[in-house]
């Protein structure tokens, strides 16, 4: 059983004919938005994270019929005329990139938390970033690029 | 994919013509909240979902000084509440970051954890060791304490969980949550709830309750029973231990062993009551 629905994503309005039982992750992985990881499909390791109407979720959990009408971003749209988003530049320069994975759901949920936390501990980045699995970083680096951006850049988040 | 044989997703515009949509739905229908479990576990026995987001019911409100919570209110917005944060030293908050991570609490709701009824449930202990109460939409709108609730879960059935009510803390109380996890976002492989009013430096109300044992959480009545009456101190809150460490019954699965999580049991009363005793010595 189908149903069409409509979405924002990443700024651009979409009609979507889509299965009722569709996640948010089939159907942003179907118009071509690669940066959303098929990870554990189950809600453990965050490389699907995207922002729902503003707030980072797990797209794997998410029924796309019930985000009808809401505005969804990804990681393809932080880039503006050509350049990298703040955050993304802070990942690269501390290192917090490494085989790349799950670089696009933390990005995610870092944007989610600096938008409620501008000036977050060491410590809350660690819970921010909870969500997000990564078996190369050690999560040192990633930690150290938020709070980089975050200490660089107040505007960081304004997606 | 879970929901594979999904043929209906509807979305009431009132309380009413979700029960009814229930009803008509027959036995593949399901109320979804945030639908997080719905979509992993749903299975193709589910035809019809019932989204109850737009129904109003999410909100905190203090009422007096008790606090409402609409059921589709996120784990997130509990967190975050400056009301929520007030309620017996931050009790709730400290117990609501330990929940799954910030992906998870952005989307998961009050309602949905409650009425799923999870046995390793943190929200659950932590609120019946409260003394919550739950509004609940059969046609008319009812209260029920959440003891009541789990005990007789039949109250459950053919109804709408609606609001969950926290009662006004009571004077001269502090309260204690403690959770044991193989990781920061795992599910308990133990948890710990607490609440201990004093009258005249003796315990006048105790309320313990074990989860994750690895059943439902149930009230520890031999070490409530047995602190009634005494002062909180650490040979007494010893003596709650090991009753606690007695009676509870625990059972093995895949996160910890019996024997283990009966250990468990006595760290977890005792760290909830030395907490609890610290709290009601703080000058106020």
């Amino acid at each position: 059983m189908s149903q069409t629905i409509t979405l924002t994503v990443n700024g651009v309005h979409y009609d979507l004919s889509v299965s009722l039982g569709d996640t948010m992750l089939e159907v942003l992985r179907r118009l071509g938005l690669k940066s959303v990881k098929l990870g554990c499909d189950t809600g453990d390791c965050g490389a699907c994270a995207v922002l729902i109407d503003g707030r980072a979720v797990n797209a794997c959990m998410v029924l796309a019929v019930a985000a009808a009408g809401g505005s969804v971003t990804t990681v393809e749209g932080l880039e503006n005329d050509g350049h990298l988003h703040r955050l993304q530049e802070a990942m690269l320069n501390a290192g917090g990139v490494q085989c790349g994975f799950c670089t696009p759901g933390m990005v995610m949920s870092a944007l989610d938390l600096l938008a409620r936390n501008p000036h977050p501990t060491e410590a809350e980045v660690r819970e921010g970033l909870a969500g997000n699995l990564c078996r190369c970083t050690g999560y040192v680096k990633p930690t150290d690029a938020v709070l980089a951006a975050a200490a660089a850049d107040t505007e960081v988040a304004d997606v | 994919m879970s929901l594979s044989n999904l043929q209906s997703y509807l979305r009431p515009a009132d309380l009413s013509s979700a029960l009814r949509q229930v009803g008509d739905g027959g036995s593949g229908a399901r109320l979804m909240a945030a639908g997080t479990d719905l979509v992993l576990h749903g299975g193709e026995d589910v035809t019809t979902l019932i989204d109850l987001d737009g129904l109003g019911l999410s909100y905190i409100e203090q009422r007096h000084d008790s606090i409402a919570i609409g059921a589709m209110t996120t784990l997130t917005d509990v967190l975050e509440d400056p009301v929520v944060e007030r309620y017996l030293g931050g009790v709730i908050p400290g117990m609501m970051r330990q929940v799954g991570s910030p992906l998870l609490r952005n989307l998961a709701t009050i309602g949905g954890n409650l009425m799923r009824r999870h046995p390793w449930s943190d929200i659950i202990p932590l609120f019946r060791a409260l003394g919550a109460e739950v509004t609940l939409f059969d046609g008319e709108l009812l209260s029920r304490r959440l003891d009541d609730l789990y005990a007789h879960p039949g109250h459950l059935r053919g109804s709408i969980l609606t609001e969950v009510v926290l009662p006004p803390p009571p004077d001269n109380a502090a309260a204690a949550f403690r959770k044991f996890a193989r990781s920061t976002v795992d599910v308990a492989g133990l948890n710990c709830a607490a609440m201990v009013q004093l009258d005249d430096g003796r315990c006048a109300e105790v309320r313990l309750l074990v989860g994750g044992t690895p059943r439902a959480a149930e009230r520890v009545c031999a070490a409530e029973d047995y602190l009634v009456g005494e002062e909180l101190t650490a040979a007494t809150i010893a003596g709650a231990a090991a009753e606690a460490a007695a009676t509870v019954d625990t059972g093995d699965d895949m996160r910890a062993t019996a024997s283990y999580r009966t250990h468990l049991v006595g760290i977890g009363t005792t760290r909830c009551l030395e907490e609890i005793r610290y709290r009601l010595q703080e000058p106020t």
